[in-house]
């Protein structure tokens, strides 16, 4: 885990699997850095990670309301900001 | 009728509370309750928790998490796990359940301060959550070891524990009753929610989680994951208080309560979750050694943010890095020692394989807490017990309440610099054996810089237990790594190689 990377650490599993594709479309033009720990994968990205719902939808295949996430998600690097559209992990001053 | 998304109402419905007419403000918010920290009242309004949730949604969550939990529990429990698992993996097991089980009730009762003395409407909102979490929590980890107690009656310290005077208990006890039974609802938020939380439980609950599935004990990964989500949750009460406390000038202060509760957890988890992770757990289902994980969830994850709430690492920053390598060994070498005092049945962990394995995680460990063993071993192939099992209590300190052992490191480097690094001066210096904590001792708990302890102190209990159960009588001392040697970033396994970029 690189000092500037933030993003989400999710149980491992289907909604899992969805979260990372649904980051690497989110976050296009950055470099996404899965690290796999056996019952949880780490999810960085450098500075800045979006999540949004309809990327998560997509790829699970099914309606996905963002604040479920939590159900899959012990923890995270860096700050967060949370809204029903989008989860946003940061670091330093936000940019609301 | 369509409902409105959250964030069209949140910030109307979270800032509703009642203007007071009838009490003063210091009779509704007392500072030992609510804190003295010099925040203007304007200021509190400014509170944003950033980890927003209705209730709606909670319950819809939690629910979801229950089931879940529940689920995998009732399908597992005809597996039979106690008597098909490696006898190690059920000692983490007990000494998981009875250190933290009724301990989830306490930090309930904290949420619930949070719901009352806090000034802030949006942290009460959210120690309204995180009280129910809680709830929870105490509720899983009483039921899910229930289904052992009529095999195995260690289980039952899951409930027991917490009411006894045990040496180990008495440690958890302390910590938890000063980083969030005694103390003000903001130092509180930043002692547990902030440090403890978004740090050190990430160790337990997470991290040991890996190696609960490749033991095959699914339900208690997916018990303690599904309990770090809510912590994920209501852990972040602590950052924008964190961030308050910054913009209106308490940054030494906040930086203080940081320097505390990091001190106070490290020891904590040493034995919680170092010993575990570095002994207990057979070999072949290790995920990482603790070192590893160590250096993933706080040495790097938290200490990110930490400096970028623009807080500083602790000033005891080179003593804990070098703690890593060598202070769990020595508690294990006095836990092990000590066995008939504990709930559970401590595995030693050092057969070749697993010093191997040790060796490769921790070089110098063969040459220095090895020849330890190597004396405990003769004397067990003599068939001389009596000499592995130490005819004293364990001392221990004042503060962290954990037994005082001496790291190789320390022994080496002379009286004077020995007291230099000392961390925790005043606690250190004084000793108690298996004596209740005093109310003074709850509140002088933090790292000092001044009145270093002695030596003597620093070199006392586990290597005297060492050197009292040796034949040949190889110390410590006699074996330590040179000190100049620093904490050196480790070969890792190919499952810690396991990453890629996209």
């Amino acid at each position: 885990m690189s000092v500037g990377s933030v993003g989400p650490v999710i149980q491992s599993g289907e909604v899992a699997r969805a979260v990372v594709a649904a980051v690497e479309g989110d976050n296009a033009g950055r470099a996404v850095n899965v690290v796999d720990r056996g019952s949880y994968v780490r999810i960085e990205v450098e500075g800045e990670c979006v999540i949004t719902r309809a990327s998560v939808e997509r790829e699970l295949g099914r309606p996905f309301k963002l604040h479920e996430l939590e159900v899959n998600m012990p923890s995270f690097a860096g700050r967060i900001d949370t809204s029903t559209e989008m989860i946003r992990f940061y670091r330093g001053e936000r940019h609301d | 009728m369509a409902l409105l998304e959250r964030s069209e109402w949140y910030d109307i419905a979270r800032r509703t509370e009642w203007t007071p007419g009838y009490v003063s403000d210091d009779e509704l918010y007392p500072e030992g309750h609510s804190g003295d920290y010099d925040i203007p009242g304007e200021a509190w309004s400014t509170y944003d928790e950033p980890y927003k949730i209705s209730y709606r949604e909670y319950v819809d969550i939690q629910r979801q998490k229950d089931a879940g939990a529940y689920s995998v529990k009732a399908a597992l429990e005809r597996m039979d796990l106690r008597s098909k698992v490696d006898p190690g993996w059920i000692s983490t097991l007990k000494l998981h359940y009875g250190a933290v089980s009724v301990v989830e009730y306490n930090a309930g009762l904290m949420e619930s301060r949070f719901v009352r003395w806090a000034r802030s409407p949006g942290m009460r909102n959210m120690g309204t959550f995180g009280m129910l979490d809680e709830i929870r929590h105490a509720q899983l980890q009483l039921f899910f070891p229930h289904e052992y107690v009529p095999t195995d009656r260690q289980f039952d310290w899951a409930h027991s524990g917490m009411k006894s005077n045990n040496w180990g208990i008495i440690a958890g006890r302390h910590f938890f009753d000063d980083m969030m039974m005694t103390r003000d609802a903001v130092s509180t938020s930043i002692l547990l929610n902030f440090a403890f939380e978004t740090g050190f439980t990430n160790l337990q609950f997470i991290g040991l989680s890996s190696d609960a599935a490749n033991a095959g004990d699914f339900s208690f990964s997916k018990l303690i994951q599904s309990i770090q989500s809510d912590e994920a949750r209501h852990a972040q009460i602590g950052t924008p208080m964190l961030a308050m406390m910054i913009e209106n000038g308490e940054k030494e202060r906040a930086q203080r309560l940081v320097d505390v509760a990091f001190w106070r957890s490290w020891k904590l988890f040493t034995i919680l979750t170092g010993i575990p992770m570095d002994y207990y757990i057979p070999l072949d289902k290790r995920e990482g050694s603790f070192k590893e994980f160590m250096q993933e969830w706080i040495v790097t994850q938290f200490v990110n943010s930490l400096e970028d709430l623009g807080l500083a690492k602790p000033w005891y920053w080179d003593i804990f890095l070098a703690d890593i390598d060598e202070h769990h060994h020595g508690q294990q070498l006095g836990t092990w020692s000590w066995r008939p005092t504990l709930w559970f049945s401590p595995a030693a962990g050092v057969g070749p394989d697993e010093r191997d394995w040790l060796e490769e995680k921790y070089p110098g460990w063969n040459d220095t807490f090895g020849k330890c063993w190597d004396a405990i071993i003769e004397n067990l192939k003599r068939g001389d017990i009596g000499r592995t099992v130490p005819g004293t209590l364990p001392i221990i300190c004042n503060m962290s309440n954990i037994p005082i052992r001496r790291t190789t490191r320390w022994s080496t480097t002379g009286g004077s610099t020995t007291s230099a690094r000392s961390p925790i001066a005043g606690s250190s210096s004084r000793t108690r054996s298996a004596t209740p904590p005093t109310k003074r001792s709850l509140i002088a708990c933090s790292p000092a810089r001044s009145s270093p302890p002695t030596s003597a102190v620093c070199c006392s209990t586990w290597a005297s237990a060492c050197s009292a159960t040796a034949v040949a009588t190889p110390t410590t001392t006699s074996g330590c790594p040179p000190t100049s040697r620093v904490p050196t970033r480790r070969r890792r396994t190919d499952r810690w190689q396991h990453s890629h970029s996209r």
